[in-house]
């Protein structure tokens, strides 16, 4: 098992009010990618830090490699549609930047970073600054920050929410490829279930707060050819409309499956 | 029009405006006690000598104080804004001090550091603190959380944040507080020289005017606006190289 999330409780408020998250339980093995999905405010970014390290579980452990996970981790990565890149550097030094941090000498460096932006086809945008990208091109930039490092672990919080539909696909496209060919494991928080369908193998449904696992749904041929257009496709997409809506309605039903 | 060339014409549009304005004010107001600009800049050429050492003297002693100050209170700035408690424990304290006019402390501090260059950096140093602490104060909590976290999950340490995030994030604040002080802190230097001492241009004005000289006091007056314009450009050269995002 290379992560474990186990019996996780969480709460921002110390004074014993309602936990954010109750009784969390669920493992990923390696090289293995799964989607979170919930209603608004649930906690699925809360989980993502603590999994990350920015933020401690009241109780309960995260297993990463069967250790606790204490801090920030040199090999997780944290792609998220609200933070990423600094303002004040351009696409190529945002990129570098983790691996200047990780200590990665300067010629590894360059070659990392170059190669990371190949992949998601933005090197000749490496000496632009953030404010002149486009929204996907920045979420493309965030990508190959995450990949250039050599991650075994990416966490990814609502990643394309504010990208046009077309520029969706593409960058789906592009972390289905990345993950598949850098072999790390993939959380993925989103609300959009066809694509937690298209880029994960299983797909966790959370209840309202106190937030729990209402459901898992087994997602393992999602690599399949023409899986986006089998029947199966369509029958897990409402499966899991339905289960949504269940979410939004119940506090807690237990584990369904 | 190349950028320089640019450049030049703004600066020398400005002086037309304000030297044409000065002179219908002069011409509207008719009193010896407004010479026009013509008088004044006449004077400056066939006083260029002294004014240019007074000029020289009030200059060091501004970029000094500005240095002194930017060392002093860039770090205590940051301190309060990245520190809660710190901020909440000494912000009072600085609630109090920063709306003093600094000026009642030329008194002390000629008592204490003499007639010459010290108590006139000191003054103007204190004035340029304060205004770097709280500019610095909230540039620091205005700091996107987003960016603070994009490292934090990388594990930077504190240094790193320091160095890759709050540094350049506060930069444009730095010069903009550098830009504020360096206009108060003339006024500042002003009234010390013309209080205590026999240099600068403080000193220069104001002994022009003992003497009824309204052409050399405006003469003074001109070079004392042509520091503030070296002053401003310094920043803008250095807020371009250093945050040009």
């Amino acid at each position: 098992m290379f992560l474990e999330v186990r019996d996780l409780n969480f709460s921002y408020d110390n004074s014993g009010s309602p936990h954010l998250l109750e009784g969390i339980n669920f493992s990923l093995e390696k090289h293995e990618a799964i989607s979170i999905i919930g209603p608004s405010g649930c906690g699925k970014s809360t989980l993502l830090k603590i999994i990350c390290g920015l933020l401690k579980a009241n109780s309960g452990a995260v297993l990463k490699e069967n250790k606790a996970i204490k801090g920030a981790d040199t090999q997780t990565s944290y792609v998220s549609s609200e933070f990423g890149l600094l303002p004040w550097y351009s696409v190529y030094k945002n990129v570098e930047l983790p691996l200047k941090l990780h200590g990665v000498d300067a010629t590894q460096r360059k070659e990392k970073v170059n190669l990371a932006l190949e992949k998601v086809e933005l090197k000749k945008y490496s000496k632009k600054f953030p404010k002149e990208l486009s929204m996907g091109q920045k979420q493309r930039a965030c990508i190959a920050k995450a990949i250039a490092v050599d991650t075994n672990l990416m966490l990814c919080d609502e990643p394309l929410c504010h990208v046009d539909d077309i520029n969706r696909i593409n960058l789906q496209d592009i972390f289905l490829e990345s993950q598949i060919a850098n072999k790390y494991a993939q959380i993925l928080i989103t609300h959009n279930i066809d694509e937690a369908l298209k880029l994960s193998s299983r797909v966790l449904v959370f209840s309202e707060k106190p937030s729990t696992i209402i459901y898992e749904l087994d997602n393992s041929n999602h690599l399949d050819k023409d899986y986006l257009f089998s029947q199966d496709f369509i029958i897990k997409r409402q499966l899991l409309q339905q289960k949504l809506k269940d979410a939004l309605a119940c506090n807690k039903e237990g584990l369904q499956k | 029009m190349n950028k320089a060339g640019w450049k030049i014409f703004c600066i020398f549009f400005s002086l037309v405006i304000v030297l044409g304005g000065w002179h219908l004010t002069s011409i509207i107001l008719n009193t010896p006690a407004l010479p026009s600009p013509i008088d004044a800049i006449y004077i400056t050429f066939t006083n260029f000598s002294t004014l240019a050492g007074d000029a020289w003297i009030s200059l060091y002693r501004m970029l000094i104080s500005l240095a002194l100050g930017t060392i002093i209170g860039y770090p205590i700035g940051v301190l309060l804004g990245t520190s809660q408690k710190l901020n909440d424990l000494l912000s009072p304290a600085f609630y109090m001090l920063y709306p003093l006019p600094k000026i009642v402390f030329l008194p002390l501090l000629l008592i204490l550091l003499g007639l010459g260059d010290v108590p006139k950096v000191a003054l103007v140093t204190i004035t340029v603190v304060f205004q770097v602490i709280v500019v610095m104060r909230d540039a620091c909590l205005k700091i996107d959380k987003s960016h603070k976290l994009a490292l934090q999950a990388i594990g930077a340490s504190k240094f790193q944040m320091f160095k890759y995030v709050v540094l350049p994030a506060t930069l444009p604040g730095l010069f903009s507080s550098l830009r504020i002080s360096s206009a108060i802190g003339i006024a500042v230097l002003f009234i010390s020289e013309s209080v205590a001492g026999s240099t600068g241009l403080g000193y220069f004005i104001m002994n022009s005017w003992a003497l009824v000289d309204y052409s050399r006091m405006f003469a003074g007056v001109f070079v004392l606006a042509i520091i503030g314009i070296v002053l401003f450009e310094i920043f803008d050269i250095l807020e371009k190289r250093l945050s040009n995002w």
